[in-house]
């Protein structure tokens, strides 16, 4: 069976959206692969992702996005990105990795503790060996956002 | 209908809080893990309508909590709902093993949550 990271990542965000913000986000271009240094938006959930094969996903955005997907997601109003919202992109991306994994199951899949980062101007360093993948996204409930996955067999 | 509430994460008591009230059931306890979780139902005199857990939590796992609910004569009929973000065959294996009802894989809407309280018979 060929698995495809990218696609996985892209059903598991697109099935969390749909069953938990009530919106269905689509790729809005071409994958775009990043190895060496590279900017990400005002708030980056991470998790990491280990087994068979090993790697990371994250989903990034914009704040004023965050703050949307936080309301639509816990009922609660956002007026700036603190850390209950922080905390909600956190378990966004903890959920969305989950229905990834499912999707890549000969990787036995598991799933490390998610961290967010928020700020602007952060420049991550990825693993030189494993490129990251991104996925530009566009949502008509929330704005424009980033998903992306590394991924290599161990 | 009286609902336990049980996840050490605040953000997603704040989720399932919303899809509970979303199908009509507003009679909420929360609680941030299977210890405090436990300590509430007997505080309670095990009055809930069912259960909803989490399985990864700090000092007593959803697990631990589903197995001393089921040692208790005076709780081993309440229904547990567990919630797991993983699709884990043996997770879901160990669940129904301890004495769960039912699970609930996240991601999941109001109307997956309302049929799995359906099939506990607690709703038409």
């Amino acid at each position: 069976m060929k698995i495809d990271p990218v696609q996985a990542t892209l059903h598991g965000l697109v099935q969390t959206f749909e069953k938990m913000l009530q919106d269905t986000p689509a790729p809005d271009g071409a994958v775009d692969v990043r190895s060496g240094s590279f900017y990400v938006e005002d708030t980056t959930a991470i998790i990491p992702l280990v087994g068979t094969a090993r790697g990371a996903m994250l989903v990034s955005m914009p704040d004023q996005v965050a703050c949307k997907a936080y309301e639509a997601f816990t009922g609660c109003d956002c007026a700036h990105v603190d850390d209950d919202v922080l905390d909600g992109l956190k378990e966004i991306v903890n959920i969305a990795a989950g229905a990834a994994a499912a999707r890549m199951v000969p990787y036995k899949i598991g799933l490390g503790l998610p961290t967010v980062m928020s700020g602007q101007k952060q420049r991550l360093l990825g693993n030189p060996s494993a490129p990251w993948h991104f996925v530009p996204m566009k949502s008509k409930k929330f704005g424009n956002f980033w998903i992306a996955i590394t991924l290599e067999e161990v | 209908m009286r609902v336990l509430l049980i996840d050490d994460s605040s953000t997603m008591r704040k989720i399932q809080k919303k899809s509970l009230i979303e199908i009509g059931i507003e009679d909420i306890t929360e609680a941030e893990n299977g210890r405090i979780g436990l300590e509430k139902l007997q505080a309670d005199g095990y009055k809930f309508t069912f259960v909803m857990c989490d399985i990864n939590m700090p000092e007593m796992s959803g697990i631990e909590l589903l197995k001393a609910v089921r040692a208790d004569p005076n709780s081993n009929k309440i229904p547990i709902i567990m919630c797991t973000s993983v699709a884990d065959k043996e997770v879901v294996l160990d669940c129904i093993k301890s004495g769960a009802n039912n699970y609930i894989v996240k991601p999941f809407s109001s109307d997956d949550l309302k049929k799995k309280v359906q099939a506990l018979g607690l709703m038409t």
